[in-house]
Formats: C-alpha cells, sequence, structure tokens
C-alpha cells in the first residue's frame, strides 16, 4: 500500500523536468498484478503528454524488455553477469540491452542460503520449468484461438456499428440496435 | 473539606495555565513536581516518589530533582516528547514576606531547546508552525538557538503532498498548527505517521494577518536580501508567522535580539525531493536508524566549523534548480580546490572560529558567560585575516561573501579590553574584568590583593613612628582590625590611637587611616563581584545590539567553510565540477556511488555511465538479478544529480546535469 501511494505520488508530480527512480515496483503483490501495474506504469511515464519524465526503472518483470520495441524513447539496459561453471559473478557494469536471467538460485547460493536448499531449489525449478513448457504450449493454442474469435466478432460489431445513420434512429431503434450487437458477442 | 496550602494553591493556579506542560516548581535548591506531573516524571526519570502536605488530608505525590543538574532531567523529558515550564523563586527567600514570588520564567519545548547539551552543533534545531486555510498552507520555521527564520507558503496542486515535503526538508523537532489543521484529523494522522513530531495546537487568533508590528519589529526579506514590496501575497507566510511568534514569545518569554530577520523564500526555488526519495537516498540520515554514518552527508562534511556544518546539511536538504545559482557557486568551488594552498589558509582560520550564531543566541537569551565572550572574541580574531586572505579571489560569489565580512574591530576591542582571558565559568563570582578597564574595579581588586601588604605596612609604620616594639595589628569579626599595644608600651600610646577594647594585659586601638584601609579591604570583594557583574551584563547588552552585523559574518564564515568542504572533497575524492545547464540531458561518465565508494576498498567500485535526454533516452528499463547493483546505479544517478544541484563536484568523470526540479 505505501508503495502504491508513493508510485502514486510520482504520477501525479512528475514532470518533464523530473527525475525519477522506480524500483521494482509491483513487487509486493501476485506476479501478474504486479506485471500489470509495472508495465502500465512505464507506459505512462513514457508518453510525453502524461508525464515524459527522465526515469530509470528497475524490474524483475523480463515482459518489460519488449516495451523497448513498441515505445518511443525507451531503452534496455542490464547489469552484466558473468557465469562461471555452477557459480555467477556480478560484474557491476550496466550494459546495454535487458536480461531474462534472473539467477534467483545463484543469488540464494551466494547469499549464504545452505547448499542442501540451494540443491533442492534446483531440482524444483527443473520440474517447474518442465511442466510450464508443456502448459505453455496447451495454452498458446487455445489462446490464439480464442483471440480469433474475438477479433472476428469485433468485426462484425464495428460493420454492424457502421450500417447504422444515427440522425434517423428513433430510442427505440436504438435500444434495438444494442441488442444486436450485445448478441453478437454471445 | 480542608483549603490546599497557600503554596500549594498557587501551584494549582499555575497548572491549570500550563495544562500541557510538566511544571518543575523551585523549592529552594530543587524542583519539585507534584501530583499526577510527579507520578509520571518519577516514572519517567526513576525518581523516588514521596509526599508532601498541601493542606488536604492526604498528601500530594512529589518528587524533585536539585536544581544544579535540572538541565539533564529537562532534556530527558523533552526528548521523551514533554514540555517542561521551569517556575522559578522571583525573590530572594530571605527578604520575602509571606509565600515567595514565584512564576513561569520559560517553557521548555523539543523546538525550543537552546541549552547545548541537548542540541546537536551540527543539526539546527526547528520548529515550524503551520496555518491552514482552506486547502492552502503557511509555513514559518525557526532555529531559536541560531534565530534562522523562514517563511513561505504552499498555494497549488497537491499542497498536503507539498506540505510533507517542506517538513521532510527542515524536519522539525515541533510543529505548532492552527487549528484548521488540528482539526483535520487525517492530516494530523498522516503527518504524525510519517514523522516522530511533537505537535501542539496554537490558538486560530494568532494566526493574525497583521503584518504592520511585525514588519517594525522585524526585517522581513525575500531570498535575494531585497525586502518584501507587497505583503499582500504573502498573507498565509504572515498568519503562520504571527502564529510562530506567540508560540515564542508564550514559551520564552523575553524578546530574543537575535530572531530579527525573517527570510521568506518560494518553495518551487528548491529541487522537490518528496519523502520517500529523501528518505530512500539516505542525504542526511540512514533510513534505518537515523544515524548520519553512511549517509551522503557522512561523505561530504568536511567542514571545520559547527555552523558550517548545519548549513551544509540544509544545502544537501535543499538543492537548488536555477541554472545560474548553482554554476555561481560552483565557480567558487573551483577556485577553492584549484587554490590548495589559499584554501588551507582560510581553513586553518576557519578551525578556530567557534559557533559563533549559537554564542549570540545565548547573548540574546542573556545566559552567555564571561568564557563565550571570550569564544566570540577569539572567533572575531580570525575575521581580518580571512578578509586579507580572501581580498584576491575573483570568482563572483567569493566576491561577495568578501564584501559580506565585517571584520568587527571594534567589537574584538570591547571584548578585549574588557574581559581576561581565563575567565571563570560563573558570572556571579568576579574574576571577570580585565585590569585597567574600569577605575572603581582596579581600586577594589587591589584592595583585595594587596589589603594584606597594607596593614602589614601600617604595622610596620606604626612601629617606627611610636617606637612600640611589640605593636601589632589584629583582626576580630567583632572589631575588625586593631592594633594591639602590651600594657608595658601604654604610656608610649599616642593620642591619634582610639580604644577600642582592653583585655587583661594589653589595650587594642584603631587609627584613622587603619579604618579607612578596613573599609577598603573589607566589602571589597563583594562589591568588586557586584561591579564586574554589572560592567559584564552591560557589556554583553552592547555587544547583543550588534547582534545583526554578527550574524551577517557568521553567515559568511559558515558559507566559506561548506565551499571549502566541497574544494577539499573533490579533490580528495576525485570528484570533477558537473556541467550545469538547461539542456535537459543527463550525460555521467564513469559515475560511482559517493558512500558506496567511500565503503568500499579505493578503486574497486566500478564505474558506470548514465546517458538520459527529453527524447529517445528518457525511459531506461533495467534488468538482471538480485544484487548485481541495480538499485545502486540508480541510486547513484540521483545522488550525482541531486550533488551537482547542491553546488558540489560529483563523483565521475564528466558530468552534465540539466537542473532538476
Amino acid at each position: 500500500m505505501v508503495e502504491m501511494m508513493e508510485v502514486a505520488t510520482i504520477l501525479k508530480e512528475a514532470t518533464s523536468n523530473s527525475l525519477v527512480i522506480l524500483d521494482e515496483i509491483g513487487r509486493g503483490t501476485s506476479t501478474y498484478d504486479g506485471l500489470s501495474i509495472a508495465w502500465a506504469v512505464a507506459e505512462y511515464i513514457a508518453n510525453k503528454e502524461n508525464c515524459g519524465a527522465k526515469t530509470l526503472f528497475a524490474t524483475h518483470y523480463h515482459e518489460l524488455i519488449e516495451l523497448e520495441d513498441k515505445l518511443e524513447g525507451i531503452k534496455n539496459y542490464s547489469i552484466a553477469v558473468k557465469e562461471k561453471g555452477e557459480d555467477i559473478i556480478f560484474l557491476r557494469k550496466i550494459i546495454r540491452g535487458g536480461t531474462d536471467e534472473s539467477y534467483g538460485i545463484h543469488v540464494a547460493k551466494l547469499a549464504g542460503v545452505p547448499s542442501k536448499v540451494v540443491a533442492r531449489a534446483n531440482e524444483i525449478l527443473k520440474t517447474l520449468e518442465r511442466k510450464i513448457t508443456i502448459r505453455d504450449k496447451e495454452n498458446k493454442k487455445e489462446l490464439t484461438g480464442q483471440l480469433d474469435m474475438y477479433n472476428y466478432k469485433l468485426a462484425e460489431i464495428a460493420h454492424e456499428l457502421d450500417k447504422v445513420d444515427i440522425n434517423g434512429l428513433t430510442p427505440i431503434d436504438a435500444l434495438n440496435a444494442l441488442v444486436k450487437i450485445k448478441e453478437k458477442l454471445k | 473539606m480542608a483549603e490546599y496550602s497557600p503554596m500549594m494553591q498557587h501551584y494549582l493556579e499555575l497548572k491549570e495555565k500550563y495544562k500541557d506542560c510538566l511544571i518543575f516548581y523551585r523549592l529552594g535548591d530543587f524542583y519539585e513536581m507534584f501530583f499526577d506531573d510527579a507520578v509520571t516524571a518519577s516514572r519517567e526519570l526513576e525518581l523516588t516518589l514521596t509526599g508532601r502536605d498541601c493542606g488536604q488530608e492526604e498528601r500530594a505525590p512529589m518528587c524533585g530533582v536539585p536544581y544544579h543538574s535540572a538541565e539533564t532531567y529537562i532534556s530527558r523529558l523533552i526528548a521523551k516528547g514533554y514540555k517542561v515550564a521551569i517556575c522559578e523563586q522571583l525573590e530572594d527567600p530571605k527578604k520575602a514576606v509571606g509565600i515567595v514570588k514565584r512564576d513561569v520564567i520559560r517553557v521548555v519545548t523539543p523546538g525550543t531547546v537552546v541549552e547545548s547539551n541537548m542540541l546537536d552543533e551540527k543539526k539546527n534545531n526547528y520548529i515550524m508552525s503551520i496555518f491552514k486555510k482552506g486547502i492552502f498552507f503557511g509555513i514559518a520555521i525557526c532555529d531559536i538557538s541560531t534565530g534562522d527564520f523562514y517563511a513561505s507558503e504552499i498555494k497549488e496542486n497537491n499542497n498536503f503532498v507539498k506540505l510533507l515535503d517542506e517538513i521532510a526538508r527542515f524536519s522539525p523537532a515541533e510543529i505548532v498548527v492552527n487549528s484548521m489543521l488540528y482539526d483535520s484529523t487525517e492530516e494530523i494522522s498522516k503527518i504524525k505517521e510519517r514523522f516522530d513530531i511533537f505537535i501542539s495546537k496554537q490558538r486560530e487568533e494568532a494566526f493574525t494577518e497583521n503584518y504592520d508590528t511585525l514588519s517594525d519589529n522585524y526585517t522581513l526579506v525575500k531570498e535575494d536580501g531585497k525586502p518584501i514590496e507587497n505583503y499582500n501575497n504573502q498573507l498565509f507566510a504572515i498568519s503562520a508567522i504571527n502564529g510562530l511568534i506567540e508560540y515564542l514569545n508564550q514559551t520564552q518569554k523575553i524578546k530574543l535580539e537575535h530572531i530579527n530577520t525573517i527570510h521568506f523564500y518560494a518553495i518551487s526555488r528548491y529541487m522537490s525531493l518528496d519523502i520517500s526519495a529523501r528518505r530512500n537516498l539516505e542525504i542526511t540520515e540512514k533510513m534505518r536508524d537515523k544515524s548520519k554514518k553512511g549517509t551522503l552527508l557522512w561523505v561530504l562534511d568536511k567542514t571545520s566549523t559547527a555552523m558550517g556544518g548545519r548549513l551544509l546539511r540544509r544545502w544537501l536538504n535543499d538543492p537548488l534548480i536555477d541554472v545560474n545559482e548553482i554554476n555561481r557557486r560552483l565557480n567558487a568551488v573551483k577556485e577553492l580546490k584549484d587554490n590548495i594552498i589559499f584554501r588551507g589558509d582560510v581553513i586553518e582560520k576557519l578551525k578556530k572560529v567557534y559557533d559563533i550564531e549559537r554564542l549570540i543566541g545565548k547573548i540574546s537569551y542573556g545566559n552567555a558567560n564571561a568564557r563565550d565572550m571570550i569564544s566570540l572574541k577569539n572567533s572575531i580574531k580570525q575575521l581580518p585575516d580571512l578578509k586579507l586572505l580572501l581580498k584576491p579571489v575573483k570568482s563572483e560569489f567569493l566576491i561577495e561573501l568578501y564584501d559580506h565580512l565585517d571584520e568587527l574591530n571594534d567589537l574584538y576591542n570591547l571584548i578585549e579590553t574588557a574581559i581576561v582571558d581565563d575567565p571563570p565559568m560563573t558570572i556571579k563570582e568576579g574574576g571577570i574584568i580585565k585590569l585597567g578597564y574600569n577605575e572603581d574595579v582596579d581600586r577594589y581588586k587591589k584592595a583585595t590583593t594587596e589589603g594584606k601588604q597594607w596593614i602589614i605596612n601600617i604595622e610596620t609604620e606604626e612601629k617606627e613612628k611610636t617606637g612600640i616594639k611589640n605593636l601589632k595589628v589584629g583582626y576580630t569579626k567583632v572589631f575588625g582590625y586593631y592594633l594591639e599595644v602590651t600594657r608595658s608600651y601604654l604610656n608610649l600610646v599616642p593620642d591619634r590611637y582610639i580604644r577600642k577594647q582592653t583585655l587583661t594585659n594589653c589595650e587594642r586601638y584603631i587609627t584613622e587611616e587603619l579604618k579607612k584601609v578596613e573599609d577598603e579591604i573589607i566589602g571589597a570583594e563583594e562589591k568588586v563581584i557586584a561591579l564586574e557583574y554589572d560592567l559584564f551584563t552591560e557589556l554583553r547588552k552592547k555587544i547583543s545590539n550588534e547582534i545583526e552585523r554578527i550574524q551577517l559574518s557568521a553567515t559568511v564564515i559558515s558559507t566559506l567553510d561548506v565551499l571549502c568542504s566541497f574544494a577539499t572533497i573533490a579533490e580528495e575524492l576525485n570528484y570533477v565540477m558537473p556541467i550545469v545547464d538547461n539542456s535537459g540531458e543527463i550525460d555521467i561518465q564513469a559515475g560511482r556511488h559517493p558512500v558506496i565508494e567511500k565503503m568500499l576498498p579505493s578503486g574497486s567500485f566500478v564505474q558506470n555511465d548514465t546517458f538520459l535526454n527529453k527524447d529517445a533516452d528518457r525511459l531506461s528499463i533495467i534488468t538482471g538479478p538480485n544484487m548485481a547493483g541495480k538499485s545502486t546505479y540508480m541510486r547513484q544517478v540521483a545522488l550525482i544529480t541531486l550533488m551537482a544541484q547542491v553546488r558540489k563536484f560529483c563523483p565521475c568523470k564528466l558530468c552534465k546535469d540539466w537542473s532538476c526540479r
């Protein structure tokens, strides 16, 4: 809550003359909520009309990397990490381009989490990754199918709307047109 | 039911007037507390709770502290968030008829502490008054230990958030509010939630818009030092000031000479840093324990004086946004950085300067002692040398400092001729005034030191004149000095001897001369103490009339100190001068985090570049594992930007900073 209040203040107050620093916003909530909030905030700030403040935005939602190609003014950076066998070395150097590696378990090991726990975490990670790949494949199919259906319906509605002559429409006609549109969505 | 005893009645009347305070009631050598106050104080200070007859059947709960150690107890209560009203005996109990006249002489609150042992020497102790009217706020801020007084108003959008920012910027020890704000429970609880602060309500009528009396008693100036043209644009600020002044009058009960100038500022002049940014960047205090170590202030503080230390903290808390102002100061830092020998000489002098601001605070309060005067003198002594050192400076800002530096030679001479170099702590035991300053003092002093010799001289002279070989001078409390002659020499006693006493084998006499000498000796000590005290307070008054001149020089000293500190840091830590302009670009090459760099072995901090502008490079999305240094990197950029606008050099090779608001 406090974090969101701070974000709220920033969004309300920041101007193109501001330097905004956002460190892992959305961390305190569920993954999808957090990602959605982070995404929306980044979009909002990047838009010159809303804010356009100079911003440093650290996040562990790798999905945000996509924004670089989608919106003007955004650049990806990451902190260089060198892998050395099982271990990683932080180079502390900021480099151009995003990364989707979080090295979470490496970090846990570095931080001194007992090796038994680290080993077990690695096992769990592998199982999870297998499951997710399978589910992702299934989901993708379903999701694309759904999206196509939806787009088709939208097109039909647009067509319907286009036909309507607002000037020659009585209130009853208008209601009927609405009912038709609603039905198309079913 | 029996009546309360007269003293207790008086106590209860006072308590009625100072309901929100603990009353320290002076009884002889103790300050006593009664009833609920006693219960509270005994719990908080671990004092033994006793009782006192108060005219009622039951004894009144009571506890007390000896007067000479009261300060420590008061400071502990203040730290725990209490207000303490000090009630003194206003007449000598020996001379009083009936009960001794007593009254509250001062109310000590967290924001009105002046005792140096309760204050952090490198930190201002502010009290802030907030006047709320509709959605607007007027604010007034004062440090009564130094006399600094500021005022502003907030009348834009999102005012309450801006108010919170201002509170965070000054971080006052106490806030005084009008009833409109006090009754706005939501806002009050938001303030309490964010700041550990003492809030008291002042009556609404105190917050008047009357600026006539105000401008008669105080100099009201804008940031550039010029007078305010139109008071009607500043009515919120004026209301806040009036509210604060009434509160100060109620608690301090004396006119404070050192509070004479009120600086009106526009909140838009400074970079606005919201509370969370201020806390997260750990500019002057750590988030966790509010300590200084590990903060930006900790890295940057190389100030030589307490005044400079306080000013540095202030500058760090309010970075400027005007490009010209920033660059003027940066050029001054550059000049000091480049001239190592000159800077060294200046610092050498600054180190000998005491806390002039708080010394004049004490003078104005009338509790400065002779040692404080010597500290003031020794500080002023450095001014002519400093002025001479500053003569060749070239940067505009340093030239201004040179012009404003008053050498105060007259005040130096005044103290130098009047006060001995090593006076005692107290001003009520004499030993303060130098020989040659006042004829009467000289005469009395001669009497006390040379009195014995005079007596011996009289004895020898009289022996010679009379031929009485065993004549001797003696002293009793009842008769004073006398000449003693044994029976066998009585025939030699001259007529001018006046007989005082007859004993079995001798007679005691006095002479005119002996009587005169006796008068000089006896009472000389008392007289000289009283006279020295008068002369000292007179001197203190004279100095107090010159307070504004001293304050001006003090400001020059503290500013110079901060600039020197910046220059020293820039050299030691290899900082560069930032280019500050309105380009809208941040271009940092090989930037370092000032605090973390200092905690790591030298040279091991990995430098990073940053480039942000108004167009294609507005938003950097930074990914990477936890602990890789994302937060450090981002804070580093924020701190470098802040340092550039604090008029300071930055830890990087090239720093271009547009002025961030």
